[in-house]
């Protein structure tokens, strides 16, 4: 049960890019291919699993005045080692490393990524290696569906094309500028805010119509 | 016992530790997932076994030494070989160019365009024009001669021959008399 509240949480609920908004720098500038978003989000996923993880067990080991610094080298450890891992499986692999040359300098900043950061002051330093386990993954499924959904509709308006293969012709290059990752993405949280709304709304009511009030003319 | 182990010390002590560990499990997954430099470019411009060696505090005018190799061939000829960043000349941007001399003369032996440079003209770049100035001495690079034009279009080919001169200046710097 706990873990479906989390699920809930980590997707839809508290979803780290379209909710709470977090992490935007990285969203926006990789956001421009499917591809780009999803080995974003990969990496985003792995820091998260592994620092709320070992954040998790030291909980009761860390004293409280220096957390935050112990924190931050934790999570400075993890990525270093995504970012190893990538160009070793990029030496072995063209299209990783494709990814890891589009990363660019947004990999080494996942440190200072928010979403890693809040959920390891917020979550791992108070709750069971479990549940802090739980809590990275589905809060890393939340970002990186919502960065590749938001890179595809970029890649397909943009480019023509989804994960790299040609769709059509038909492009509308403002779709791969930053204006139009902007862009792209409020309609994305404005279309995410209004139909969770309209869902919590009809849950509040139990499922029944919505009903006008009726106006009187005068 | 308890006396040394103050708030403040037991904060560091914590700090510490973290930081010896990190950097322990870094080391060890540095070893493990080393990649190798990767010379295949080199080869590209001269076919030999390549090492790379720390580049020379050179002064350059028309560009950059970004790595320096040294090796040898099949036939024991020692070579020096330069990846540089030329400057860009006019609309045409930098050119990253290889380019493999002889390590005794200076003669160019093989050179190859790694990435050419944005250019509002098409680059035309000729392989075989690049190829001509294999067996020239790189002091005698002069990067305006019109027997020295390496792409159709004036700009790149001078952006492509600036590579050509820093060369020249950090083969004279570092190897020569």
């Amino acid at each position: 049960m706990k873990v479906k509240e989390l699920a809930l949480d980590g997707i839809v609920r508290q979803n780290p890019a379209l909710k709470l908004v977090l992490g935007t720098c990285s969203i926006l500038a990789l956001s421009n291919e499917a591809i780009n978003g999803l080995g974003m989000g990969a990496a985003v996923t792995f820091v998260l699993v592994c620092s709320n993880l070992v954040i998790s067990i030291l909980r009761n080991i860390i004293p409280d005045k220096v957390r935050i610094p112990a924190f931050i080298l934790i999570i400075a450890t993890f990525v270093t080692v995504v970012k190893m891992l990538l160009y070793y499986l990029g030496s072995k692999s063209a299209a990783i490393m494709g990814i890891y040359n589009a990363m660019g300098v947004f990999l080494p900043l996942i440190v200072v990524n928010c979403i890693i950061l809040a959920r390891a002051e917020s979550f791992a330093s108070h709750n069971t290696i479990g549940l802090s386990v739980m809590d990275g993954l589905f809060m890393g499924i939340g970002y990186t569906v919502a960065l590749t959904l938001l890179g595809a509709v970029r890649e397909i308006l943009g480019n023509g094309s989804i994960f790299g293969v040609a769709l059509w012709n038909f492009k509308i290059a403002f779709f791969t500028t930053p204006a139009g990752a902007f862009m792209t993405y409020g309609m994305f949280i404005a279309l995410f805010t209004f139909v969770y709304d309209r869902i919590v709304r009809k849950q509040k009511l139990g499922g029944a119509k919505i009903l006008k009030p009726k106006t009187t003319e005068v | 016992m308890k006396k040394i182990l103050t708030p403040s010390v037991k904060c560091v002590l914590t700090l510490v530790i973290i930081a010896v560990v990190c950097v322990a499990a870094l080391a060890i997954l540095n070893d493990l997932l080393y990649v190798p430099p990767d010379f295949s470019a080199f080869s590209n411009a001269y076919e030999a076994e390549y090492d790379q060696v720390e580049v020379a505090d050179v002064a350059t005018t028309s560009g950059k030494v970004l790595l320096a190799v040294e090796g040898s061939d099949s036939q024991g000829k020692q070579l020096v070989g330069l990846y540089i960043e030329s400057a860009g000349y006019g609309k045409a941007k930098a050119f990253t160019v290889i380019i493999v001399l002889e390590k005794d003369t200076g003669i160019i032996l093989g050179s190859y365009i790694k990435e050419q440079g944005s250019s509002a003209a098409p680059y035309d770049y000729d392989e075989s024009k690049l190829a001509a100035l294999n067996g020239t001495n790189i002091a005698d690079i002069v990067p305006k001669d019109p027997e020295m034009v390496v792409t159709g279009a004036t700009h790149s080919s001078y952006a492509v021959m600036n590579a050509f001169v820093t060369a020249q200046e950090y083969y004279q710097a570092v190897y020569g008399e």
